[in-house]
């Protein structure tokens, strides 16, 4: 499993998975899902979204006390059920639906954790793992004044700019 | 205009391009060594060049003076990043990183423009919390005007030196504080981890067995030790140099089984069309011969190995190949912002 988190003020969509990315929000992709999604691939690329870790799914064992699922609910089912329902929808219904389903998802999932229901919920989800640079003191350098010099170093750009020329025919074909 | 630094245990580099579309590399040693703050000191420093910050009763000397400085004392040079992350509480370092940062990538000219800048991937041998250094980096850039963007700092290697592979290679990253592995198919990254020991390990595990200081081992090994051949250089500095071979071979062994288990500890995640190259990177594959001395210790174990490797090879330039690989992504990104 890929956990990831949303690091775009902007909602990333994820449109191979059919999925949608808040600032902040955390998901988790089984590791096909995620080595599959070109869009997941790309946006973690751009910075857009960040991994948090890499971990096991979790697997109950017979020591767990946990509650044997009622109706064998998996989160993977219940996405793909209200991606179903979304489907059905057309024009700004379909709009509404799509931008309040992430959310719906992580409520769920957090009630599913709270009530120790067993599937592919992992164990670890209460964890805050992101930290918003807001959280980090100031850091005052008042009264300090540098006097540095740096080496400077002057290359031809000719490098850079055919691995970039080569980037953007990768990112073309990509596309096509 | 797109900017990028490269934030490594032993130097801050960054890269941007001037107005004569040259790409301008500006560097500084990631190390500083306190003294009293006395105007012959200061007046001293400010004649011979030596970069300097002023804090009330003292002075931080900054770079490589400061290595010179530690040695002449025999005392420890002082690092503001410690394995690769910032410590978190040590607000000293913090200050004096913040001032080196400032100075070596500059304020933004426009408003969002964009700097990329490197973050190690989590280590496998250790618990260690790149939250903190991320968010703190990306607080400084901000602070500076910057829309400051992370990313791995091995898989930047890629972009700057695997475009004949289309981005794809196994990069291996040798810090000061860590070695940092990626492996990377047409940009997407397949597996990348970290792990906690590099240059520094060596230095200090050399230091220990041979009752010297880290940063003697350190200028010792930056002088020029010849890993094929350690007989070569002054025969005053011959055990350190021994000393030093011993343990470039353990790292190399401990970095080729650690990607070896990784690759099969996440087996079921992916499989390589082609053979990719080994790029080796960082300050502490600069040692003399130590291609060589790689490709001796693969050699042992290509058999084994999980993937076919087409060659092994350095970056074009090892210390700021990560930088430049930042550049480039952050010229890419800023392309397809504003497209």
């Amino acid at each position: 499993m890929v956990r990831i988190i949303g690091n775009s003020p902007e909602r990333v969509r994820i449109s191979d998975l059919g999925d949608v990315i808040y600032y902040k929000q955390q998901k988790d992709y089984t590791d096909q899902e995620f080595e599959s999604s070109k869009d997941l691939q790309k946006f973690c690329q751009q910075g857009k979204i960040i991994i948090l870790k890499r971990f096991d799914a979790y697997r109950p064992t017979a020591s767990d006390n946990v509650q044997e699922p009622k109706a064998g609910i998996d989160i993977h089912d219940l996405k793909r059920a209200i991606r179903e329902v979304q489907s059905e929808q057309g024009g700004k219904v379909r709009e509404a639906v799509q931008e309040a389903l992430p959310l719906l998802v992580q409520v769920v999932r957090e009630e599913l954790s709270s009530i120790k229901t067993t599937g592919s919920v992992t164990t670890e989800t209460s964890r805050t793992e992101f930290m918003d640079p807001n959280f980090i003191p100031d850091i005052s350098t008042e009264g300090m004044r540098g006097n540095i010099n740096p080496d400077i170093r002057n290359t031809s750009a000719n490098d850079i700019s055919s691995n970039l020329d080569a980037l953007r025919k990768l990112t073309d074909k990509n596309k096509t | 205009m797109a900017k990028s630094i490269d934030i490594g245990t032993c130097f801050l580099a960054s890269a941007s391009r001037d107005d004569n579309q040259q790409i301008q590399i500006k560097s500084i040693r990631d190390a500083f060594f306190d003294l009293e703050n006395e105007p012959q000191v200061k007046s001293m420093l400010t004649m011979s060049k030596v970069s300097f910050i002023e804090a009330g009763d003292k002075l931080y000397i900054i770079g490589d003076p400061a290595l010179v400085m530690a040695n002449m004392f025999r005392r420890e040079l002082r690092r503001p990043l410690s394995q690769g992350i910032i410590s978190a509480g040590e607000t000293e370092a913090e200050k004096v990183l913040s001032i080196m940062i400032e100075n070596v990538v500059g304020r933004a000219k426009n408003d969002n423009e964009t700097c990329f800048f490197s973050v190690p991937a989590g280590a496998i041998d250790r618990t260690m919390d790149i939250i903190y250094h991320q968010a703190m980096f990306s607080k400084i850039l901000s602070g500076l005007g910057y829309k400051a963007i992370s990313m791995n700092e091995a898989a930047a290697v890629a972009y700057s030196n695997a475009s004949k592979e289309n981005f794809s290679a196994l990069v291996i990253d040798l810090g000061a504080g860590m070695v940092n592995v990626c492996l990377i198919y047409q940009t997407m990254i397949g597996m990348t981890f970290s792990i906690s020991r590099s240059g520094d390990w060596v230095d200090e595990s050399a230091a220990r067995v041979t009752g010297s200081t880290a940063g003697r081992i350190m200028a010792i090994k930056e002088k020029g030790t010849d890993l094929i051949d350690i007989s070569q250089g002054d025969i005053k500095t011959l055990r350190e140099r021994e000393a030093i071979q011993v343990y470039y071979k353990s790292l190399v062994m401990y970095a080729l089984d650690a990607i070896k288990n990784e690759f099969a500890r996440r087996k079921a995640g992916f499989e390589l069309p082609t053979a990719v190259p080994i790029i080796l990177a960082g300050g502490t594959s600069l040692a003399k011969g130590f291609k060589e001395f790689f490709e001796t210790a693969f050699t042992s174990v290509r058999d084994k190995f999980p993937f076919a490797v087409s060659e092994i090879r350095m970056a074009t330039d090892p210390l700021n190949a990560v930088a430049q690989g930042l550049l480039i992504a952050a010229m890419h990104y800023d392309e397809g912002s504003r497209k």
